[in-house]
């Protein structure tokens, strides 16, 4: 399988949501990050079809978007999506099996065990109108996976998944990441260090990283520091640097921050994660007012 | 008989069964047979909510036993204006159904499935227009039984507030994208409704107020109408209309 994205831009009257962004992707498990607004969701929704880009083109094996060969081969979780609240889970995943095009005792055989995957088996008969966010959320990702697709995507999946879950579902796509592309896009950054082969970083619509997670952590590798300083000292580094972490201690002020030197003569070093990659990139602090520092 | 089950219970026992090897795979990449577009089209009944079906007959039997109901001796056209008042529920019934995914925030994942959403209120709709037609026909004939109408003009009485409210509808839920769409869709049924009632009453007939040729050309002026909405409309299901929920 390989997707191929193609100079894809998608623009909205006088806003550029996603801009000239071209990648392959091969099987694996891929990450978007960025922070809200950053064009994830544009993307993924041109992916799937559903928006139609500006300009560019995607094509998975020479399929296009619109075409119903790609749509068997996709799975697909929203980020906000509804449901009819007469259905139980079993029949709503009955009901987007049919879409799918599933044969009856295929699909029903599909959703038992998914419903199992998922931890939902208890609740297959029961209304989705009486599910919490997580067991729905659960309930969704459940249905992108029914076609056994080849191209999943999946956006903020582990939104409203309690820890427990969200490592079941961290084990089920290291599972599946054989042979197919996943493509999902989280803030919670833990998920993405466990589970991605690749980050996809954007940021203003642009893609501006591509790499696996030692390529991209490269980029603020030895510019996180940590020191304790007095509580002065540490509200004037606030506005200078970008603060990943601050802890109150008894006399102290403990900060982590990013800088292309020592922030303090105390200041130590310290190894560079995911994390703090995510907030250099999506802080407040401004490119222009770093680099002026 | 037993013999065979015997015999297969003893290999069972002298054989001790492998561990399964790459099962979880095996499973993962499974092919899952899949269903044609008839089987598709069959499968969508089931979904349509059983409800929608029952009230399209409550409506049809309202207007069946208004008809028989009236003594066709002391006819007064004036009365068989219910008929058509009521026609435009019947569309109704279908635009609720139809603008189902819209009210329930569905439309992203119906729009990614095999068969897009596009298909799925192709599908819907030729299953409930199928029905409406019928009881619509099953009206006709009753009609002419007891008018002495020609059926051109009995036609005009039901088809034309059928797609006046087809064409509304339409409308509406080409501009309205949001949940709310199914009480504008009700206000254009109840427009319509009132408004063949209230041009009832003033006109005696309103198809024999105005020509004959009139109504024909309203008529083709409607269906072309409602080919023309139903088109964007579907085309608009092709793509999300991204902050319209």
């Amino acid at each position: 399988m390989e997707l191929i994205i193609d100079r894809i831009t998608k623009q909205y009257a006088n806003k550029i949501a996603v801009d000239r962004i071209s990648c392959s992707l091969k099987d694996g498990v891929y990450a978007l990050l960025g922070s809200n607004g950053a064009g994830k969701t544009t993307l993924m929704r041109m992916l799937c079809g559903v928006l139609a880009p500006t300009s560019g083109e995607i094509k998975l094996n020479d399929l296009n978007t619109s075409d119903e060969e790609y749509r068997n081969l996709l799975g697909y979780l929203p980020q906000d999506f509804g449901y009819y609240p007469d259905f139980t889970a079993m029949e709503f995943l009955m009901y987007i099996s049919s879409l799918k095009g599933l044969d009856k005792s295929a699909a029903k055989l599909r959703s038992t065990e998914l419903l199992n995957i998922t931890s939902l088996s208890d609740v297959a008969k029961k209304k989705i109108k009486t599910f919490s966010g997580g067991m729905k959320q659960r309930l969704g990702i459940a249905q992108a996976m029914l076609n056994n697709p080849k191209l999943l995507i999946l956006d903020e999946p582990t939104a409203g998944l309690d820890p427990k879950e969200r490592v079941k579902f961290r084990n089920l796509i290291s599972d599946l990441s054989k042979d197919r592309i996943i493509i999902l896009s989280t803030h919670i950054v833990s998920d993405i260090e466990y589970i991605a082969n690749k980050i996809l970083v954007m940021k203003s619509g642009q893609l501006i990283h591509n790499g696996s997670l030692d390529e991209i952590i490269k980029v603020i590798e030895n510019k996180i520091w940590e020191c304790s300083v007095s509580t002065s000292e540490a509200e004037n580094l606030s506005k200078m640097y970008t603060i990943i972490n601050i802890r109150h201690e008894k006399d102290n002020t403990f900060l982590r921050l990013v800088s292309d030197k020592s922030p303090t003569p105390d200041a130590v070093k310290a190894q560079a994660c995911l994390e703090d990659l995510y907030i250099y990139y999506f802080s407040d602090i401004s490119e222009v007012e770093r680099n002026g520092k | 008989m037993n013999k065979d089950k015997k015999l297969k219970l003893e290999i069972k026992s002298a054989y001790e069964i492998p561990e399964s090897n790459r099962k979880k795979d095996f499973l993962i990449n499974l092919e899952i047979p899949k269903i044609n577009f008839y089987e598709f089209f069959i499968s969508q009944i089931k979904y349509i909510r059983k409800r929608i079906f029952f009230i399209q007959l409550v409506v049809m039997l309202i207007c069946l036993i208004t008809l028989l109901s009236i003594d066709s001796t002391s006819l007064n056209i004036k009365y068989i204006s219910i008929l058509p008042s009521a026609i435009p529920f019947f569309v109704l019934i279908i635009a609720t159904e139809i603008s189902r995914s819209i009210s329930y925030n569905m439309t992203e994942l119906e729009m990614t499935t095999k068969y897009s959403l596009g298909q799925i209120i192709i599908v819907r709709t030729a299953i409930l227009g199928s029905v409406n037609f019928i009881f619509l026909i099953f009206l006709l004939i009753s009609l002419k039984l007891k008018l002495e109408y020609s059926t051109l003009i009995l036609s005009l009485y039901i088809f034309i507030p059928f797609l006046l409210t087809c064409f509304g509808s339409l409308y509406v839920m080409n501009y309205i994208r949001n949940k709310n769409v199914n009480f504008y869709c009700a206000g254009v049924s109840i427009s319509v409704s009132l408004a063949n009632i209230l041009l009832y009453n003033a006109t005696g007939n309103m198809y024999n107020y105005l020509s004959v040729k009139f109504w024909l050309i309203l008529l083709v002026a409607l269906i072309v109408g409602v080919i023309i909405q139903a088109k964007k409309f579907i085309r608009s299901t092709e793509e999300y209309n991204w902050n319209s929920l």
